[in-house]
């Protein structure tokens, strides 16, 4: 398996006028081409401030990466070490776009009103590639194309506002592609989406990596879009990875108490059982508790965990859980699972 | 027949051909355009003490039906009888201050926590703003029916005196919840109330709904995208494209034995998981048309896979099934497609017995 | 990169009272969870020049409301010896010695340059007039009804006058008739900005709360007004204040104008704001409860739109002062015996007089400090209103 990004203990952490928020505290993967990455997480959890730091797109005025590492592996050369270069040089403005591409959550502000959509995307291509402009308008018109937009030779011409919200997606994906990427960070492609809408921007994007064979990372906060696309998954609770294992073993057999609990919260059609939701809810930065983040809410919780925060306990080849209940030092009153 | 429906005529509102055009206007003179059709001829009857679920894509007048039900709109046609004691009553025909005494007994729900709570005021006073409103009660009284209202939807009396901002959305959500319930409604219309909440909270959430429905035997209209949520939550779901209704049915059926291709198609557009691979599935074309000029005829057949010449010519009404009554469907084509359920009743059975 | 210590934004955040060791470690507290008010006085204090401008406005105010103290002399108060004389300078210094010596001033005697004919002014070498704090001089009414003698400062010698700012065509203590000048100024702004926050509000939030014709009407009305040139639709509207009217009334006359297109602006913020206030779901959820229009107003609309306003109405402070000394400085504005600081100008009108009598030039930079001051103010409060943005 070829890795082409390895992440390493993240931590960012922003400063603001009340005081150091963790949104980004302590996070490990690896991505391997041609698989995809799910990252899941509540809201606020520091899916997008994760993926954000990669980019090296945060103002290091607000937000400070604290420790860690990403470390990128290109095509050819030694990997570049992302969170040593500087956010406004050269080197990773030649990497952001051309080898690791981002769609956002929200397609409307990420494009911009006043160029047209093929302005656009040639702007991002003549960035990257040396070609001409009529060679960069044809691979515009191409990328619409392969994303499913109709008359790509006449939508090529028209403004954002003229896209409706999932041909806009469509858009933000081509633009994405344009460069052929190998590294597709998508932030929530499909929350503002309708379902059909969501359903033909999924299929796209997964087809789109086949026949790359790029690397995805899928974050989005719902589990049936993981259980759709991911390979392998990473939950995410208060800037912490809590729970990393293949998709399946997520579903069936989830090993850390908050991704039971997620499962139990989610509704699943078919199944007329009660829901067991997590009871509270997600602490805020203020009240972020000491050892276990989890801690407050768990149903299993322990005296340990109040006090420590758990390390990694290694479950398997490419499974790990960060919950004392994996600890065998620890008796454990009963079997979790 | 669900137990809602076996209460007969128990029917507690009954619309008939609501339509709600909002004109367009443009021009110095403000001269009106055209219309935008949100709503565009739905009748439907919701039964005391059930749940039913409104689904459709965004845009198509989900959100305007709950407003026209609680009269934030005044619909352009139909009518609305509501069942009270004394008869019923068209609230499509009332005026501001006969609408007054209906007030209390329908009440809304809204989507989003943060704009539905006004962030200057305490959040006492917000759930009590409806008492206040309709005089019940001296103020102590009040203040009292509103710790009870905080502890019933689980937040704590302690809470009076914060303001909006300093909860959670969940914990606002429940605000939204006490306020709404606070004059004692007998029909509540939920308006996507999860759908901007985590998925912990959004259960948390949904099961108080619940409970408060048998503790108080309320009548739920539950708008929503995820057909997950309302699969969990509804007896009977509706499903509405572009102004109108495709398909009513319990909610069983709808998953099961899907009668219309939108229902099926919205269904296949359910992402799941494929254990062992990624699914291959069917997924619609296009997108919603404008409900400004929406298509002639049957108005899915621009994005509808089996679509015929019939289809682009004449507007299939909402009609029962005649082996089937329990569901309707707006569709040509209803008695002759097989459509794809999204399980069949055997997995279904697989599914229920894999999760007791 | 592991290393927090002795960064710049440590040291920032140590300036808003956020303790270093927070930021060092310490899990507990190392987040407040601020308060709207906390939030929005922090982000105040952080604009330095809105303080700033803030504390000088207190004092440029408090002085004014004062005018009679801090003026050595009344504003009509002429002395037909000292025309048009210059700054006089006050002085700590003996100047044979260079040893400090308490404040004290030399009087000027006037001399007629017989080639030029103008009055030239020397200063008296011989004769030291202290200069005196406390002193005892012209009576005077304070806020209306209080009436002393009592200056702060002034010459100690009632016969030899001190002019810190020159003096006019009539020997009148310029510096005094500034700050006189200045309760007309101020207060013109603001009670122009009352009119029009009292009007533009109403009117805006009734024409963004029904829409429809009156709407309609409003509109287009605002665009009419609007489409004028300001200062030349001021001057037509006060031109037609009758000469014959006392004072006061020219004064009351000329807030109004003023306020007649100011009011324009505040209305639309206003409608814009109630647009959209109105469709939040709080709104929508009193409606569905059957709340008055009036309740919905009281309740949701104005303690929600009150922040804007006030920012939008302190922005309009400035214009309106400016509009007034614009008028005041060609004649039209207020009349003698008032004054202001636009009249005050007035006496810079010809060229002439500005080569002769530079100082004559005072009163505009008030103005300008009024002004600058306003605008930083405004631009303060705005980034208030929005506490959570960064
Ligand atoms: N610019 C910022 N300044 C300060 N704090 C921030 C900023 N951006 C994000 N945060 C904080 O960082 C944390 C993580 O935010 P992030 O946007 O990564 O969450 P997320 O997991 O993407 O959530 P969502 O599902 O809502 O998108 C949150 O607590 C958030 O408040
Ligand atoms: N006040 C209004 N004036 C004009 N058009 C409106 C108004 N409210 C809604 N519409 C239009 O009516 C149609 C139906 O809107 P509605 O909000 O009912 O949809 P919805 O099904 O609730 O969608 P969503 O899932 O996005 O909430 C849309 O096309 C919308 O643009
Ligand atoms: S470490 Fe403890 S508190 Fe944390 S999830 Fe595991 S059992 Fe629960
Ligand atoms: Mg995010
Ligand atoms: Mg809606």
């Amino acid at each position: 398996m070829e890795t082409v990004l390895e992440v390493d203990s993240l931590k960012t952490y922003f400063y603001i006028e009340q005081g150091v928020v963790r949104a980004v505290d302590g996070v490990s993967f690896a991505l391997q081409a041609g698989k995809t990455l799910g990252i899941v997480g509540e809201s606020g959890c520091g899916k997008s401030v994760t993926s954000r730091t990669i980019m090296r797109l945060l103002s290091p005025n607000l937000a400070r990466i604290v420790a860690g590492s990403i470390k990128y592996y290109p095509a050819e050369g030694p990997p570049i070490e992302l969170t040593q270069v500087d956010p406004y040089g050269d080197q990773i403005r030649d990497i952001r776009g051309n080898e690791i591409a981002m769609i956002f959550q929200e397609p409307m502000t990420s494009l911009n009103p006043v160029y047209t959509i093929g302005q656009q995307i040639m702007e991002a291509i003549l960035l990257h590639q040396d070609v001409s402009k009529e060679e960069a308008r044809e691979r515009a018109i191409d990328v619409l194309r392969l994303v499913g937009i109709p008359l790509p030779e006449r939508r090529v011409d028209q403004y954002p506002h003229e896209f409706s919200g999932g041909m806009r997606q469509r858009a933000m994906i081509a633009m994405a592609l344009s460069c052929n990427p190998r590294i597709l960070i998508a932030d929530e492609p499909t929350t503002a989406l309708d379902v059909t809408i969501e359903a033909q921007i999924l299929e796209l994007i997964q087809q789109i990596q086949q026949d790359n064979h790029m690397a995805l990372i899928m974050i989005t906060h719902d589990l049936n879009v993981i259980g759709e696309v991911a390979d392998h998954v990473i939950v995410m609770y208060l800037g912490q990875v809590v729970e990393s294992a293949p998709v399946d073993d997520i579903f069936d057999n989830p090993k850390h108490p908050y991704t039971q609990g997620l499962l139990n919260s989610l509704p699943m059609i078919g199944r007329d059982k009660r829901l067991e939701p997590i009871t509270g809810s997600v602490p805020g930065p203020h009240e972020r508790p000491r050892g276990c983040p989890f801690a407050p809410r768990c149903p299993q919780v322990m005296d340990v965990c109040r006090a420590e925060s758990p390390p990694r306990f290694v479950l398997g080849p490419a499974s790990d859980v960060a919950c004392w209940l994996y600890d065998e030092t620890i008796e454990v009153g009963h079997d979790p699972g | 027949m669900t137990p809602a429906e076996k209460a007969g005529a128990d029917a507690i509102l009954e619309i008939q051909d609501l339509r709600l055009h909002f004109p367009i206007k443009a021009g110095l003179l403000k001269k009106t355009v055209g219309y935008v059709k949100a709503v565009d001829g739905v009748s439907f009857d919701v039964y005391a003490g059930e749940t039913v679920g409104l689904v459709g894509e965004s845009g198509s007048g989900k959100t305007t039906i709950g407003r026209c039900i609680v009269r934030l709109y005044k619909p352009t046609t139909g009518s609305m009888h509501f069942r009270t004691e004394a008869g019923p009553v068209d609230i499509a025909q009332l005026d501001k201050r006969e609408l007054l005494p209906i007030r209390r007994d329908i009440q809304m729900l809204f989507q989003d926590p943060n704009s539905s709570l006004n962030a200057r005021i305490r959040v006492g006073d917000i759930i009590a703003e409806p008492l206040e409103i309709h005089a019940i009660g001296t103020a102590d009284e009040r203040r009292s029916r509103v710790e009870d209202l905080l502890e019933q939807v689980g937040l704590g009396a302690e809470m009076f005196n914060r303001f909006p901002h300093q909860l959670s959305g969940g914990q606002r959500q429940r605000v939204g919840v006490a306020r709404a319930l606070s004059i004692e409604p007998r029909f509540v219309i939920c308006d996507e109330p999860v759908s901007a909440l985590d998925v912990s909270v959004q259960a948390q959430v949904l099961n108080l709904l619940a409970d408060l429905q048998e503790e108080l035997g309320l009548t739920y209209v539950f708008i929503a995208h995820d057909l997950s949520v309302v699969e969990y939550i509804s007896d009977r779901v509706m499903v509405m494209y572009l102004g109108k209704l495709m398909e009513t049915a319990p909610t069983r059926k709808i998953f099961e034995k899907p009668a219309h291709p939108y229902t099926e198609a919205l269904l296949n557009s359910i992402p799941k998981r494929a254990p062992g691979g990624h699914r291959k599935r069917f997924v619609l074309t296009g997108d919603i048309p404008s409900p400004v000029n929406p298509p002639a005829g049957c108005v899915f057949h621009t994005r509808c896979q089996y679509a015929v010449e019939i289809c682009r010519t004449e507007t299939p009404p909402l009609k029962p099934l005649p082996e089937d009554p329990e569901t309707s469907v707006a569709c040509h084509l209803a008695e002759e497609v097989t459509l794809q359920p999204y399980y069949t009743a055997e997995e279904r059975r697989n599914l229920e017995s894999s999760r007791a | 990169m592991n290393n927090l210590e002795g960064s710049g934004d440590e040291r920032r955040f140590n300036l808003f009272g956020i303790r270093k060791k927070n930021i060092e470690s310490g899990l507990k507290d190392e987040y407040q969870l601020l308060t709207v008010r906390q939030l929005m006085i922090r982000k105040f204090l952080r604009n330095r020049m809105a303080l700033l401008s803030f504390i000088a406005l207190v004092i440029i105010y408090a002085v004014t409301l004062f005018a009679g103290f801090f003026a050595p002399y009344t504003a009509r108060d002429a002395d037909s010896k000292l025309t048009y004389s210059p700054p006089m300078a006050i002085r700590l210094q003996d100047p044979e010695t260079g040893h400090f010596h308490l404040p004290f001033f030399y009087p000027l005697r006037g001399k007629r340059n017989m080639e030029t004919f103008q009055l030239e002014y020397v200063e008296e070498r011989e004769e030291r007039i202290p200069i005196q704090f406390f002193v005892k001089g012209e009576p005077y009414t304070a806020l209306g009804i209080i009436v002393w003698d009592v200056h702060l400062f002034g010459s100690s010698d009632p016969a030899e006058r001190l002019h810190i700012m020159g003096s006019d065509v009539r020997g009148r203590d310029l510096f005094s008739r500034i700050i006189y000048g200045g309760q007309v100024s101020l207060s013109v702004g603001i009670f122009g900005v009352l009119i029009t926050i009292a009007v533009g509000s109403v009117i805006g939030t009734l024409s963004g709360y029904y829409g429809g014709v009156f709407d309609n009407v409003v509109q287009r009305l605002i665009e009419t007004i609007r489409s004028f040139p300001q200062l030349p639709l001021w001057m037509a509207l006060a031109a037609a204040i009758p000469p014959q009217w006392p004072p006061e009334w020219v004064y009351a006359g000329i807030v109004v104008v003023l306020a007649f297109i100011n009011w324009t602006g505040l209305s639309r913020e206003a409608r814009g704001l109630v647009l959209s206030l109105k469709e939040r779901d709080y709104v929508h959820a009193a409606e569905a409860s059957g709340a008055s229009t009036a309740r919905i107003v009281r309740v949701h609309l104005i303690p929600n739109m009150a922040s804007h306003i006030i920012v939008t109405a302190t922005l309009a402070v400035p214009v309106t002062i400016l509009g007034e000394s614009a008028l005041s400085f060609l004649g039209i504005g207020v009349r003698p015996p008032m004054v202001s600081w636009g009249l005050l100008l007035n006496d810079a009108i010809k060229i002439q007089n500005i080569v002769l009598y530079p100082w004559t030039l005072f009163p505009g930079l008030f103005i300008l400090v009024a002004v600058i001051a306003y605008n930083f103010l405004g631009d303060g409060l705005r980034d208030m209103v929005d506490p959570f943005s960064r």
